[in-house]
């Protein structure tokens, strides 16, 4: 009896699509048995929906050329792949660290780029530029929220963070300052890291008493010092810093990375963790969510001296406040 | 001939290929029942301890228990067709299958625009919720920036205006432009899935993890259509005000009970040291799912196994670094809404 043909669609399409990411003169059917190990007779069979490729054989040809199945069964277009680099004991600072400066220092090195933030929190490269600033973030990340256990029992002060993660970090804000950036700061930028360093205060997790009323002196003189260069225009190096004051609509951290031929977004979430992905549409959709988002905001880097200087001063105050509130342990 | 060597050297040939067989299952790299194997056990492990696989095989790939039964043993190979219908059932990640470690992650997208409409949204939302709503203990994980627009909800003209600032701003929709606020401006569709949403919501379980900032953006959106004249009058704004105060009534009387209207339990915690994301986690009985916010209203939804074990513990992680303000905690509960009651009076002061 013979038996019915059964619908083999999708490997059709999977097949095709491996078949796409060959180049041209590479015969498909002989790339097959070879990585098969099958004859040529038997891949062209699989190739033609004759004999069912196995899940096996499917993550074989998935891991050589990096095609999602996923990405064909699923039902809809509006499915992309991100990557997501999810910080963990197991996922250490340093990786973390050394994959994000990879990423800053690929966009750094293209002739044309631009990356455009939505920032809900004060984008994280500016913490990076002062060494104290800098290790109690990291700090956090590794005692509160990853709960690394060598931190459990640790009172912060700056050398407990190995001098290698400082200067990994600090690597990061030197890449951030080559790269001309447009920066749409929400008006509540600064609370989350005022309100972490009162609750270590409270928390007595500092090892000196004054630490947190050095770690506001700190963050006073890292807003003086953006800006300045918001007045200016420029970061350190002589890149563009176009700095947008929006009042209402950031809910969280975005970054659009924009090259000659090829667009990045990153999405951060969970604290520390980033979703990163090249598809087109998504890349669309960033763009112009950021595009709105500067109808709805104000310019403050180079004019509007009388916005720029009320911004910084609300956030100088709240750091003041934060400072006054602090209580003696 | 004699037959008594020969067959002895039958025996030894027959145990050398038995041995051989046996090794060469153990440690192939080539072994085709593998992932077959583990992707068909993820599946019975979403069963119910009391539903046979093969039967669940034989139904949904249309074929025969025995057909199943080799399919499950590995006698008979998968094909991708039938891996799809498996997929579309249970939402299992393929991708994760076959590289566990895999630091990539499928995630669908929805944007709203003109395209896809608000209308449409709340379908997709009504569709989740009622999918919670009909497996046995779900439970719902809210880390909130901003109030869950749920909540919101059993407000109307609250409601309305948030989606207002939605079309109005965030979409930048034509259609409202010009037009100023006016409780009246939505369509009564739109605000009737809302309520439907709403009230799904409120009889399902959920937990939620809330910042000290969770009524900013809504005041701040008040304060700056204010500014701006987008509001018809000034009566508007003061019935703002008043929903918000009774918002917030509801909301404490429900975190003190515990209860939300429809039902569900509702379990606050109080975030003093993060600005959550707004990011909901979904665990039903066969399947889990996270939900994240970004650009104000769009979702990405995934059901990767991977990424939904560091969601949950990233958010059981926050909630270790939050207290819990519903039933107990009278003290920190009141302490937390009074603060924003406060904050309701100096924004309406500043306008009023």
């Amino acid at each position: 009896m013979p038996q019915p043909v059964p619908s083999n669609n999708i490997q059709l399409a999977f097949l095709d699509q491996i078949k796409n990411r060959l180049p041209d003169k590479i015969s498909f059917v002989d790339k097959l048995a070879e990585l098969l190990n099958v004859s040529r007779d038997s891949a062209y069979r699989r190739i033609r929906g004759e004999t069912v490729l196995s899940l096996d054989e499917a993550k074989k040809l998935c891991d050589l050329f990096a095609v999602s199945l996923d990405a064909l069964l699923s039902p809809s277009v509006n499915t992309s792949l991100f990557h997501h680099r999810a910080m963990s004991t197991s996922y250490t600072l340093q990786q973390w660290l050394h994959s994000v400066g990879s990423n800053l220092s690929y966009i750094s090195s293209c002739q044309r780029k631009e990356m455009l933030f939505a920032a809900r929190d004060m984008p994280i490269f500016h913490n990076f530029r002062l060494p104290e600033l800098s290790a109690f973030k990291m700090f956090f990340w590794l005692k509160t929220i990853i709960k690394d256990p060598d931190y459990t029992e640790q009172k912060f002060k700056q050398d407990v963070i190995p001098s290698s993660i400082q200067q990994a970090a600090h690597k990061l804000w030197n890449l951030y300052a080559t790269v001309p950036s447009m920066e749409i700061w929400s008006d509540e930028a600064l609370n989350e890291i005022i309100k972490q360093i009162g609750f270590y205060h409270e928390c007595r997790y500092f090892a000196d008493e004054d630490m947190a009323i050095r770690l506001f002196d700190r963050l006073i003189e890292l807003i003086n010092l953006i800006k300045e260069e918001a007045h200016l225009g420029k970061k350190p190096g002589g890149e563009e810093f176009r700095l947008y004051e929006n009042e209402i609509l950031i809910a969280n951290n975005t970054v659009l990375a924009r090259m000659e031929s090829k667009r990045i977004v990153y999405i951060n979430y969970n604290t520390l963790n980033l979703l990163t992905t090249h598809q087109a549409s998504f890349c669309d959709n960033t763009e112009k969510y950021m595009g709105n988002l500067t109808r709805n905001s104000i310019l403050i880097s180079t004019s509007a001296e009388k916005a720029r200087n009320k911004f910084f001063n609300r956030m100088k105050q709240r750091i003041e406040l934060a400072k006054g509130n602090l209580k003696g342990l | 001939m004699d037959s008594y060597p020969y067959g002895l050297l039958q025996m030894v040939i027959f145990w050398i290929i038995i041995i051989y067989q046996k090794v060469r299952t153990m440690y192939s790299p080539n072994d085709i029942t593998n992932i077959q194997t583990v992707f068909l056990g993820q599946i019975r492990s979403k069963l119910a301890d009391s539903a046979s696989l093969a039967d669940e095989l034989a139904e949904i790939l249309n074929i025969s228990r025995d057909s199943a039964y080799r399919r499950i043993r590995g006698e008979t190979v998968l094909s991708l067709d039938e891996v799809k219908r498996l997929y579309d059932r249970y939402g299992l990640s393929i991708d994760a299958i076959l590289s566990p470690d895999s630091n990539m992650v499928l995630i669908n997208h929805q944007a709203v625009d003109f395209n896809y409409s608000l209308k449409e949204w709340f379908k997709s939302i009504i569709y989740h919720l009622e999918k919670a709503k009909s497996s046995v203990n779900p439970e719902l994980i809210f880390a909130a920036k901003d109030i869950p627009v749920f909540h919101y909800i059993g407000f109307p003209e609250l409601a309305s205006f948030k989606l207002f600032v939605l079309l109005k701003s965030v979409i930048k929709d034509s259609a409202y432009e010009q037009r100023p606020y006016t409780s009246d401006v939505l369509p009564k569709e739109i605000m009737a899935a809302a309520a439907k949403a709403h009230q799904l919501y409120s009889s399902l379980p959920s937990t939620e993890i809330w910042g000290d900032e969770v009524f900013n953006a809504t005041l701040k959106q008040i304060e700056f259509y204010h500014e701006c004249r987008y509001f018809e009058n000034e009566s508007v704004v003061n019935q703002l005000y008043e929903q918000l105060m009774e918002f917030l009534k509801r909301l404490r009387r429900e975190a003190a009970e515990g209860k939300k209207e429809e039902g569900g339990t509702f379990e606050l915690y109080q975030n003093e040291i993060l600005i959550p994301d707004n990011t909901i986690f979904v665990n039903m009985q066969n399947q889990r799912a996270v939900f994240i916010n970004y650009n104000s209203i769009d979702l990405l939804t995934t059901y990767q196994s991977s990424f939904c074990d560091k969601t949950e513990a990233y958010m059981k992680n926050l909630m270790k670094n939050s207290a819990i303000i519903s039933v107990t905690a009278e003290k920190e509960r009141n302490r937390f809404f009074n603060e924003i009651e406060r904050k309701i009076i100096i924004s309406k002061a500043k306008l009023i």
